[in-house]
């Protein structure tokens, strides 16, 4: 029986295992390590009993880099001497997080810090927590990163578009027929790049309203107007490089959803693996929270799109088909998420 | 709540700062006898509110503390000053927050933070002993769940676990009496249920239960 539950235990399904051995008590050794020492534990007969314990943080602070790489390296080491010196082979040994019974972790807990003392055990931990935590909060998420820029982008529009409509208001003082060009976008550039007068010729427009102010307001409308091309050429930049990182961390998704709807999902979702994890549906409704809130609480019409509704093919779909085809696009962006999710490099 | 390091005046809550001259999140001081003391938000903080709301709570110098849940660390530095000679270990899942809250762990001798989930206790077990006091406020939808878990791991017997129990976050359309009767029972069932208190004006639909393991 025993060596039929090792073979298990190889190919696998050791939960079963140590199922059996904690409702039979057979032989199983339970390994638990904390900041300061390594513990094997036996159960016998509800008796925990200390078979082994190592010391591990004096070399753990003799290390320059403190990580759990370093510290799994010592857990390794000590098992093969334990295979060594007191024949107790890897497959005898399981891991604390895998004793399902909480009451005898309990007991695990309570003996490992008896035997350490709380003082000593929580300054150990304090500096070794110190050193594992600042290397898992430097790690450089991709995903962040899109969403920063995807804020960026969003505040830069809002800011861009305050300039634009002060440039039009401005306008409305000195050279009100310029505001005939409807182009924002348009306007500021030629408006950088040459003379009122010009632009006026340029467009066929009627010059009867058009006046010079004072040097001094002439200098503050040119940087206004220099600010506002910034801002916008700042605002490209940005588009440019979060939709060459969106492409990167998610081919498959930006091909069928557009790189800005597929960073605005990952906006609206709070990571890639939240987002990968998403029903279809969920994704759907993405971005149409408060109309789906508002329907569940005082019912009305059910939102039949989110962000997705900036989708080209939602625009330029039929609008009674326009709930079937977000339902279809929704479901396809969700496939496309699972491929490019676990499919990407390193996972 | 009785603890020699917190406070009242009025009904002001103080604790006694555990790094003088360093405020957390720009809170106001005061000075008692020469001590100073961080003023405590109960706007801010649900432990300070449900204080406020004289909930039935013990919490004391030399305890251990697991928090679950800790955010950018405001309420979790009014914890590490009233537990001054004992420790708090501090979760949090979000690595913007977590990042506020390491920086508030390098300025304090009695706090280490964890980036981790709390929904899966199991993976720091390495780092978490046996505590005396957990606290919770995670806003998750299986919040009760995750209250249950961790106690049973890391919970002393007849040690104190705090839960601040965000309604809106289990279920919007539902009345928030309703999901408190269904938790209080839920928990009943497992623990001795001590206090609970309903925390308006404080804080909204939230409600804050102490049990005992």
């Amino acid at each position: 029986m025993g060596i039929f539950f090792l073979n298990l235990l190889k190919i696998g399904t050791c939960n079963k295992f140590i199922n059996y051995c904690c409702k039979h008590k057979t032989v199983v050794y339970i390994l638990y390590s904390n900041a300061d020492s390594i513990f094997v534990f036996h159960q016998n007969k509800d008796k925990l009993e200390l078979i082994h314990s190592s010391e591990i943080f004096d070399k753990l602070r003799s290390l320059n880099i403190v990580n759990e790489e370093s510290i799994n390296k010592f857990i390794e080491n000590y098992e093969r001497k334990l295979e060594d010196e007191l024949g107790i082979g890897k497959s005898k040994i399981i891991d604390i997080s895998e004793v399902e019974d909480p009451a005898l972790i309990n007991q695990i807990l309570a003996e490992a810090s008896n035997r350490v003392g709380d003082e000593k055990l929580f300054s150990e931990t304090k500096f070794v927590l110190e050193r594992i935590e600042a290397d898992k909060l430097k790690r450089i998420d991709e995903d962040k990163l899109i969403i920063q820029y995807n804020e960026t982008l969003d505040q830069l529009t809002k800011v861009w578009n305050i300039l634009a409509k002060r440039i039009r208001e401005f306008l409305f003082v000195k050279s009100p027929e310029l505001t005939l060009i409807s182009d924002d976008e348009l306007l500021i550039r030629e408006l950088n790049a040459a003379p009122v007068e010009s632009i006026l010729e340029k467009y066929k427009l009627p010059n009867n309203l058009t006046i010079n102010l004072n040097p001094q307001d002439e200098e503050e409308f040119k940087e206004l107007i220099a600010l506002a091309v910034e801002v916008h050429n700042r605002l490209e930049r940005t588009r440019a490089l979060l939709s060459e990182k969106v492409q990167r961390l998610m081919p498959k998704t930006s091909s069928i959803a557009t790189p800005i709807i597929a960073a605005k999902l990952l906006m609206l979702a709070g990571s890639f693996e939240k987002l990968a994890m998403m029903p279809s549906s969920r994704i759907q409704l993405l971005g149409a929270e408060k109309a789906l809130f508002r329907y569940l609480k005082t019912g009305g019409k059910l939102p039949k799109y989110g962000v997705l509704f900036q989708h080209p093919d939602i625009l330029k779909s039929d609008k009674s088909k326009r709930g079937k085809v977000a339902r279809k696009l929704a479901s396809k962006i969700s496939i496309a998420l699972k491929q490019d999710y676990f499919g990407r490099a390193g996972h | 709540m009785e603890n020699k390091n917190l406070i009242r005046r009025g009904n002001k809550l103080f604790t006694k700062n555990l790094t003088p001259g360093i405020n957390v999140y720009g809170e106001d001081t005061i000075f008692v006898d020469g001590v100073e003391y961080r003023y405590w938000d109960p706007f801010r903080s649900k432990l300070a509110a449900a204080i406020l709301k004289n909930l039935d709570v013990e919490l004391k110098d030399t305890d251990k503390v697991l928090y679950l849940g800790a955010a950018s660390g405001t309420t979790i530095s009014h914890v590490s000053d009233l537990v001054n000679r004992g420790f708090v270990f501090g979760v949090e899942i979000s690595k913007r927050v977590a990042k506020q809250l390491y920086l508030l762990s390098m300025r304090r001798r009695n706090l280490a933070m964890l980036l981790a989930d709390a929904n899966k206790p199991r993976t720091y077990i390495k780092y978490v002993p046996l505590v005396d006091f957990v606290y919770q406020d995670v806003a998750q939808k299986n919040q009760v769940e995750i209250f249950k878990k961790n106690i049973s791991l890391y919970l002393k017997k007849g040690g104190l676990g705090f839960l601040a129990l965000k309604a809106k976050s289990i279920d919007v359309t539902r009345k928030p009496k309703a999901i408190y009767r269904e938790v209080y029972k839920e928990l009943l069932s497992e623990f001795d249920v001590l206090d609970y208190k309903v925390i308006a004006p404080f804080q909204k639909d939230h409600c804050v239960f102490v049990v005992q393991k």
